[in-house]
């Protein structure tokens, strides 16, 4: 036993004598005004068990989490259903985002018409670079994601023959406008791409999503456009391969209308005559 | 108020405070119930009290000597533990945690004002103790007087050397754990300790 615990003679002496010492206890009341205070201190909702030992429901705030918890739970799985059924529109959104913006004129497959037609007239010639320089400065003050789709789609409403089309028109007539009107000494105005029409196609306001969102879809839909005319060129290769020369040549006279830009292959040359 | 020689408060700091329980010391039966109730066990707490009340109330009422201010010490000991129980760690024995906060109101308490009726109580107790002793004259008369000349020395040890002499006879706490309660290494803990034996030696010598 160490120094301090060993208890020599006299300190037992001492404590034998302590001992006998009167023996206070706190007062009754002041017992039970402690044992208030405790129980106050303990809400009922907590306690676990009763004075009788039953055991009580679990505390409150572990209810609470587990409900946050299932409630946190149901949402996330939502949510995760959510962005999976949005995959596949966005897919199809994408395709179809494609067709409009990689869609030429037909120009190399049909060969009917073409900018540089000699039927077009000579006046009509700067129309399409005044589009351009159009979309140009109007993609200046726009959002930089927008920029491919209005030039697409400027390009795609001027006609195939060159003419202006009547938004270019309109802003080509409006800087003539503006520039008859505009104060001498005030220099040279860029002309202002009006508004877009009212007819507006719905791409145009589905443009209105985020830049980053748009060059995804844009990538996306390159992906599946490339992709698309070879896989159907090997399956019309293997219709041939297996003698259905009839089913063949439909496939790929549907693949022609379906991609005027595509370029048939030389061995399934004969098909397209 | 609080003087070298005898008062309590000089020896302690932070009295306001319950003391946080850091102590690297094995969980006991006290702390067992503690952590019970706090963790929603609401019958722990009374038999927790049952367990600890005589012993923290006779030290209290022996450090202050005065027993109104004795039991205003001793409910706001245990509403403080019970305020604080959320702060608890079974780092130490509970009875310690306890004087600890005990500990800490007596030197607050004798701060603010000294008792001005010491010893009237024990007195009263020791006299009222004496009439069932008459029984036997002389033994009698020997145990009464001898009681009588403790509690005289025990209310003249200085304070800090009466806290450490009745941890360790009410208490029974180590040397180590003495110095916890107050608040003082363990050196200055077990030298008030032998200081208090000695004199209470020398005044109980005839």
């Amino acid at each position: 036993m160490s120094e301090e615990h060993s208890i020599d003679k006299d300190e037992r002496e001492l404590a034998r004598l302590y001992g006998k010492l009167p023996r206070a206890v706190p007062p009754a009341e002041l017992d039970e005004a402690v044992l208030r205070r405790a129980r106050e201190a303990l809400p009922a909702g907590d306690a676990a068990t009763t004075a009788s030992g039953k055991v009580r429901a679990p505390r409150r705030g572990l209810r609470w989490a587990g409900a946050l918890a299932a409630v946190a739970s149901l949402v996330l799985v939502a949510n995760l259903a959510w962005q999976q059924r949005q995959l596949p529109a966005r897919a199809v959104r994408s395709e179809a985002v494609t067709d409009k913006v990689q869609t030429p004129p037909p120009l190399a497959v049909g060969g009917t018409s073409s900018v540089t037609d000699a039927s077009v007239p000579a006046q009509a010639a700067p129309a399409a670079p005044a589009v351009d320089e159009a979309v140009a400065r109007k993609a200046s003050t726009t959002k930089p994601g927008r920029v491919a789709m209005a030039y697409n789609q400027a390009r795609k409403s001027a006609p195939a023959a060159g003419y202006p089309a009547p938004a270019q028109d309109r802003a080509a007539r409006g800087a003539s406008e503006e520039e008859e009107k505009a104060p001498p000494g005030a220099g040279p105005r860029l002309a202002v791409l009006p508004p877009p029409p009212a007819e507006a196609p719905q791409e145009l306001a589905a443009s209105a999503a985020p830049p980053v969102e748009l060059q995804q879809t844009l990538q996306a839909a390159s992906t599946v456009g490339a992709a698309e005319p070879q896989r159907r060129v090997a399956t019309i290769r293997r219709m041939l391969r297996d003698g259905h020369e009839a089913a063949a040549r439909k496939a790929l006279a549907e693949l022609r209308q379906d991609f005027p830009g595509f370029v048939v292959p030389r061995d399934l040359a004969p098909l397209a005559k | 108020m609080v003087s070298a020689t005898g008062g309590i408060g000089a020896y302690v700091d932070g009295a306001d405070a319950v003391p946080s329980v850091a102590m690297d010391r094995p969980t006991d039966d006290d702390a067992a119930l503690m952590l019970a109730w706090v963790a929603g066990d609401a019958a722990s707490f009374p038999v927790l009290y049952a367990r600890q009340k005589d012993r923290l109330y006779r030290f209290i009422l022996r450090s202050v000597r005065h027993r109104e201010l004795a039991e205003e010490i001793f409910q706001e000991t245990w509403g403080r533990a019970i305020a604080a129980r959320d702060r608890y760690h079974p780092g130490a024995r509970f009875s310690t945690w306890l004087l600890q906060i005990a500990h800490n109101l007596i030197v607050d308490a004798f701060r603010r004002q000294r008792p001005e009726s010491g010893g009237e109580v024990y007195d009263a107790a020791v006299a009222s103790h004496a009439g069932n002793e008459r029984d036997q004259p002389e033994q009698t008369l020997s145990d009464f007087q001898q009681r009588r000349r403790l509690q005289q020395a025990i209310d003249a040890l200085p304070g800090d050397q009466r806290v450490a002499f009745l941890l360790r006879m009410e208490n029974e706490l180590s040397i180590e754990e003495i110095g916890e309660v107050t608040g003082v290494g363990r050196e200055t803990a077990k030298s008030r300790l032998r200081y208090a034996m000695h004199r209470i030696r020398e005044l109980m010598t005839p």
